[in-house]
């Protein structure tokens, strides 16, 4: 028999929710760097409100949880794209492409654990909105949407989801 | 007009209580020992409709048939050309792809697929809509700017189900649907508004990085968070005021889902 689930997080729920907001922490900070680099070009205005929608996220998880919350960001993340952040647009387009996918599947795997429905909610919400800066960025790379679909569509196969573990 | 005080309500209703009394003191036969006034059939009954993993299964499907039927008016009617068609064409594969999904999903969880648009929606926004592109100066532009809002809406409705669902695990499914919605929206996005890809509205950031003017209907990203929003698209030819329609899209809620009992009328 399927019991109706609780709204506010469980223990286990607010221990996973602060895991994605430090990654949430670690993408608001390599925006912020790309800005601060000027690697976005004529889209750096775009990359700035990357950086808010990150932000956004981060702080509605905060709000979630409340003490549980690291405020810290997730510094492997952070370390392993900030080079190609603060590079090319090219380049920085590419790594935030992998990035937001490898968000997207990260909270996506979330789901099947999280117990509460709030928590579920928010993460939904925040995986709508960062599929689309998928595509956005497929677009700043300069790749084509109908010679390149599934680069704007589909997350690759080798995109692997974060995971305290790891 | 005229006014009913409450003191003639109380005389007027004293006048017909009265009258039911004779009444009933004249009826012969059985009396079930209440008064009454004729004949009056028993109500009908409310079918029982609760929302269940299969209901919003059901009505997602419904939702992947209405997005199949727009894209394949918009192919028959040759409103598209060149690579607007093929992108179409690309989606309509894909929401194909999805309508099985979810429909395999639905049989999984015992129930019944869906596999027509859903008719609520159909009536109220995609038949409407159509209506309006049909008779529009730019009828291609129209239908991408219906795809637009429509791909935003699934995106939507798959977001806001997500929560509902009690099967943990169709959660994963719906919502790796639902990303994919959003993905088709975002990248139409990026086809009609290449110069900004992501909206600067309601967000905290820095004066310079901010848009001027007023937001346009088109980005890749629109928002920090995935919309509940009603979903407005602007169709049609201009009208005599100036002014063209615009349609705003409501994610299939309680008076729009594809209920189990409909299968029976």
């Amino acid at each position: 028999m399927t019991t109706t689930p609780p709204r506010r997080p469980t223990a286990a729920d607010s221990e996973l929710l602060g895991f994605a907001q430090q990654a949430e922490l670690a993408a608001r900070d390599l925006y912020l760097a790309a800005v601060a680099a000027g690697s976005g070009g004529e889209q750096t205005p775009s990359i700035a409100a990357l950086a808010a929608h990150h932000d956004a996220a981060s702080q509605s998880i905060s709000a979630l949880i409340g003490r549980d919350a690291p405020q810290s960001r997730l510094d492997s993340v952070f370390d392993a794209f900030e080079n190609a952040f603060s590079g090319a647009t090219e380049d920085l387009a590419l790594a935030a492409h992998e990035l937001e996918n490898t968000l997207v599947t990260t909270h996506l795997s979330l789901l099947e654990t999280l117990e509460g429905t709030d928590g579920v909610a928010l993460v939904s919400s925040v995986i709508v909105a960062e599929a689309r800066h998928v595509s956005a960025m497929a677009a700043l790379a300069g790749l084509s949407p109908v010679d390149d679909t599934d680069a704007f569509l589909v997350t690759p196969a080798t995109i692997v989801a974060l995971s305290p573990e790891n | 007009m005229q006014h009913l005080s409450r003191r003639r309500f109380l005389v007027a209703g004293g006048a017909s209580l009265s009258l039911g009394a004779l009444l009933a003191a004249c009826g012969g036969g059985e009396s079930s020992g209440i008064a009454r006034i004729g004949l009056a059939p028993d109500p009908a009954e409310l079918p029982d409709a609760p929302v269940t993993d299969i209901t919003l299964l059901r009505t997602a499907t419904s939702l992947e048939y209405n997005a199949i039927f727009v894209y394949e008016a918009a192919a028959s009617a040759g409103y598209l050309s060149g690579d607007a068609a093929k992108l179409a064409s690309r989606f309509l594969a894909d929401h194909e792809a999805h309508a099985q999904a979810t429909a395999e999903l639905t049989v999984s969880a015992g129930g019944k697929a869906f596999k027509e648009p859903n008719p609520r929606l159909q009536s109220i926004y995609v038949e409407p809509a159509l209506g309006l592109i049909a008779e529009a100066d730019d009828p291609g532009a129209d239908v991408l700017a219906l795809a637009y809002a429509l791909e935003t809406l699934a995106g939507a409705t798959y977001q806001m189900y997500t929560p509902m669902l009690l099967d943990k695990e169709l959660r994963r499914a719906a919502m790796g649907i639902g990303e994919q919605e959003a993905r088709h929206a975002a990248t139409l996005g990026s086809v009609l508004n290449p110069s900004r890809l992501v909206s600067s509205q309601g967000l905290s950031i820095a004066a310079e990085y901010r848009e001027e003017g007023d937001p346009v209907a088109f980005y890749a990203s629109p928002s920090a968070f995935g919309t509940q929003s009603p979903v407005p698209v602007t169709l049609g030819p201009v009208g005599e005021g100036g002014g063209r329609t615009t349609v705003n899209l409501e994610t299939p809620y309680l008076n729009s889902m594809a209920y189990e009992y409909l299968d029976g009328e």
